[in-house]
C-alpha cells in the first residue's frame, strides 16, 4: 500500500509526509470529537426516526424509518470527509491513489463485508425490500423491521429476529408480498371435507372478513378454493389495517369461521 | 405528518390558552355547566336540519305516490356524532306530519338471530293501514360478526319487494359506508339525503336560543369570529358545538365565587382538546362505537371478536380519558374529541367516509 503511493512523489518519504501533513495534538483531539460526535448523531438518529414514525399516521411510518439508512450514510460520509480533511492533503493525485488503495486493500480484507454494503446501496435505490414490508428470502418469511448499510433485521412470524445480510440479493430471490404499501394481503388457510356446500363456506368466510375489527374494507377480500382427493382447500385473502397485526389477523378470521363452520356442521 | 404538526399547533395553542385564561378568568361553575348542559339538551332541532328532513320526505312521498317507478325508501345519513334517529322520530311522528306512520327500532340484543328475528316478526305484524315505515337508526340493525348481518339483507330484500309501503331509513354515515361495502347499499337504496352541516350563522341563531340566566361578554366583531371558529372546530356538527361552546365560557373569579343568578361570562376562542395518544387497539374499539353510535359492553365485545371481561379494563381507561361517555350501561364516544377521532382514523386507514 505505501509502496504503491510512494509511486507519486519523487521521493517516496515525501510523498507520505504530503499525504499524512501536520498530525498534531489539536487534530488528534478534533478527531475524537468527529468520531464521538458521529457516533452520538447515529444513535440519536436511530432514536429519534423510530420515535417520529411512532408518532405519525400509518401511511407515514415507513417512509420515515426507511430513510435511516440514507441519513445514516450521510452522517458517515461527512464524517469521513472531515476527518479526511484533518489528516489528509486531499489533492487529486493524493485522492486518486489513496482511493484505489483503499479500495483493493479493504477488498482484500473485508470482501464479504464490502459486498453486503454495496448491496445495500443497491438496496436503498431500487428498493426490492424496505422496512415495514413483508418478504421472503431465502427460508425466512417475515416483515423488515430494520434496515442498516450492511443488512437487515426480519421479524418472522413466530417473533424471532433474523439478521440477514444484503448481499443475500445477489443469490437469492425476494418475494416482497406489499411493495412499500402499508397493507399487506393476509391469507387465512381452511381445509375441508370434499363434500361441504362450497357457497356456504365461502359466505361464511367473507362474512368472517367483512365483520374483522383487522379488516381494510377499503381493500378486496376474496376467496379462493382448490380441490385434491382428501380435502377442499379454501383461501381467504383480505388485508389488515394495520399490517404489523397480520398474526392476530389470521387467528381472528380462522377462530371465528371455525366457530361458524361448528356451529352450522360443516365438517373440516 | 401533518397530523403531527396539528397537534403540536393544538397543543400549543391550548397552552396559550389555560396561560391566558388562567390569570383573571375560571371555568364556569358546576351548577351553571349543568343548567346550560339541560337547556342545550331542550333546543330544538336546527332549523337547517329540519327544512331538509320534512322537504326531502315530502317530495320522496309525493313522487312514489305519483309514480310506480319512483323509489319507495329514503335514507337520512348523518354524521355518528349528530342525534339523527331523535330527529327522525320528533319530526316525522312527534310533530304529526306523517299519518300512518309505523317506528320500528332495534333493540340492543347481542345475538344477531334475535336482531334478525325480531326484525322479521316485526314485518310480519305491520298493520294494513301503516304506508310509511320509520326505521331511525340502521346501525343497530347490525352487529360486526358472522350472520351479524343477516337482518340487514332481509331488510334490504323486504323494502326492495314492498313497493307497497314507503320506507324511511336513518343511518349514521359510518355505519351506512361500512354497509356499502358489504350489501352494495347506496346501490340498492340508492335514494339518499345526507344531513348538512351548520354554518357560522346558524349556529350562532342556534345558540341564541338557549335559556339560561348567563349573559356573553363580546362584541359583534369577537362574536362573527368566535362562531366561525367554533364551526370550524366542530366541523359544523350541532352536538360537538354544544360541548365547545360550554367549554369556551369563562367566568371572573370573583363572579364565579359569589354566584350572581345572572352571571356575566366571557367566551374565548374555542379550541378543541389535545387528543391523548391512541393505541390501535383503542382506535378498533371507537371505530366500533362510532360504527354503532351506542353499544352495550356485550354487544361491544362481540362487535370486536372478544369476550366483554377482556375489554373493560381499557373501556375504564377511554373513560377516564372522557373518550367515551356511558349511559345505563350503554357507551358512546364523546362528541367533543370526535372530529379528533374521525381525522386519526381516516388517516389510519379506518372505513371512514
Amino acid at each position: 500500500m505505501f509502496y504503491w503511493i510512494a509511486q507519486i512523489g519523487s521521493k517516496p518519504g515525501q510523498a507520505v509526509s504530503h499525504l499524512l501533513s501536520q498530525i498534531t495534538t489539536f487534530k488528534l483531539t478534533q478527531a475524537i470529537l468527529v468520531i464521538a460526535a458521529t457516533y452520538v448523531i447515529l444513535r440519536s438518529l436511530s432514536m429519534f426516526l423510530n420515535w417520529l414514525s411512532e408518532q405519525v399516521v400509518l401511511q407515514f411510518r415507513q417512509q420515515i424509518k426507511q430513510s435511516l439508512p440514507f441519513w445514516q450514510l450521510l452522517v458517515l460520509l461527512i464524517a469521513i470527509f472531515i476527518l479526511g480533511d484533518l489528516f489528509l492533503d486531499l489533492s487529486r493525485a493524493n485522492l486518486l491513489a489513496l482511493s484505489g488503495t483503499i479500495i483493493l486493500g479493504l477488498g482484500f480484507a473485508f470482501r464479504e463485508y464490502i459486498s453486503s454494503m454495496m448491496a445495500g446501496i443497491v438496496v436503498l435505490f431500487e428498493s426490492p425490500y424496505r422496512i415495514g414490508d413483508r418478504i421472503s428470502i431465502g427460508d425466512y418469511y417475515g416483515e423488515v423491521k430494520h434496515f442498516g448499510l450492511r443488512s437487515f433485521e426480519l421479524q418472522t412470524l413466530n417473533d424471532r429476529r433474523v439478521t440477514i445480510p444484503h448481499k443475500t440479493i445477489w443469490e437469492s430471490p425476494i418475494i416482497n408480498a406489499n411493495q412499500g404499501n402499508l397493507e399487506t394481503p393476509a391469507i387465512a388457510n381452511f381445509y375441508l371435507d370434499p363434500k361441504v356446500n362450497p357457497q356456504q363456506v365461502q359466505n361464511i368466510l367473507m362474512q368472517a372478513a367483512y365483520t374483522s375489527k383487522y379488516t381494510q374494507l377499503q381493500k378486496p377480500i376474496n376467496v379462493f378454493l382448490t380441490e385434491s382427493p382428501e380435502k377442499t382447500h379454501f383461501q381467504l385473502k383480505a388485508y389488515p389495517i394495520d399490517a404489523r397485526a397480520e398474526q392476530a389477523f389470521i387467528s381472528d378470521l380462522t377462530g371465528r369461521a371455525k366457530q361458524a363452520f361448528n356451529q352450522e356442521n360443516i365438517r373440516y | 405528518m401533518v397530523l403531527g404538526f396539528d397537534r403540536l399547533w393544538n397543543w400549543l395553542k391550548s397552552n396559550q390558552e389555560v396561560a391566558s385564561v388562567s390569570q383573571d378568568l375560571q371555568k364556569l361553575p358546576t351548577s351553571y355547566q349543568q343548567d346550560l348542559r339541560q337547556s342545550l339538551a331542550q333546543l330544538p332541532i336546527p332549523e337547517k336540519t329540519q327544512t331538509t328532513i320534512k322537504n326531502a320526505v315530502t317530495d320522496a312521498i309525493a313522487s312514489w305516490q305519483k309514480d310506480d317507478a319512483a323509489e319507495n325508501h329514503l335514507a337520512f345519513i348523518d354524521s355518528p356524532a349528530e342525534p339523527l334517529e331523535d330527529y327522525l322520530i320528533n319530526l316525522l311522528t312527534k310533530d304529526s306530519q306523517l299519518d300512518n306512520c309505523l317506528v320500528f327500532s332495534f333493540p340492543h340484543s347481542t345475538t344477531p338471530q334475535q336482531r334478525k328475528t325480531q326484525l322479521k316478526e316485526a314485518l310480519s305484524h305491520i298493520p294494513s293501514d301503516a304506508e310509511v315505515i320509520l326505521i331511525p337508526n340502521l346501525a343497530k340493525g347490525f352487529l360486526r360478526c358472522i350472520h351479524g348481518l343477516e337482518a340487514i339483507t332481509t331488510l334490504q330484500t323486504t323494502i326492495l319487494e314492498n313497493r307497497d309501503r314507503f320506507w324511511i331509513l336513518g343511518c349514521p354515515s359510518w355505519a351506512w359506508e361500512f354497509l356499502h361495502t358489504t350489501h352494495q347499499i347506496k346501490a340498492n337504496l340508492n335514494q339518499e339525503t345526507y344531513l348538512p352541516s351548520l354554518d357560522a350563522k346558524e349556529l350562532e341563531a342556534w345558540f341564541k336560543k338557549v335559556d339560561v340566566d348567563i349573559l356573553i361578554e363580546a362584541e359583534e366583531e369577537q362574536t362573527c369570529s368566535y362562531f366561525q371558529s367554533l364551526t370550524k372546530a366542530s366541523l359544523g356538527l350541532s352536538q360537538v358545538a354544544q360541548d365547545l361552546w360550554i367549554n369556551s365560557l369563562f367566568c371572573p373569579q370573583e363572579k364565579a365565587e359569589i354566584e350572581n343568578p345572572t352571571l356575566s361570562v366571557k367566551r374565548q376562542t374555542s379550541f378543541l382538546p389535545e387528543l391523548p395518544e391512541l393505541s390501535l387497539e383503542d382506535c378498533y374499539l371507537l371505530y366500533s362505537l362510532l360504527l354503532h353510535q351506542t353499544l352495550n359492553l356485550d354487544c361491544l365485545a362481540v362487535s370486536l371478536g372478544t369476550h366483554a371481561t377482556s375489554l373493560q379494563s381499557q373501556i375504564l381507561q377511554l373513560q377516564k380519558k372522557s373518550f367515551i361517555l356511558a349511559e345505563d350501561g350503554v357507551y358512546r364516544v364523546n362528541p367533543h374529541y370526535y372530529p379528533h377521532i374521525l381525522l386519526d382514523l381516516r388517516r389510519n386507514g379506518f372505513l371512514v367516509p
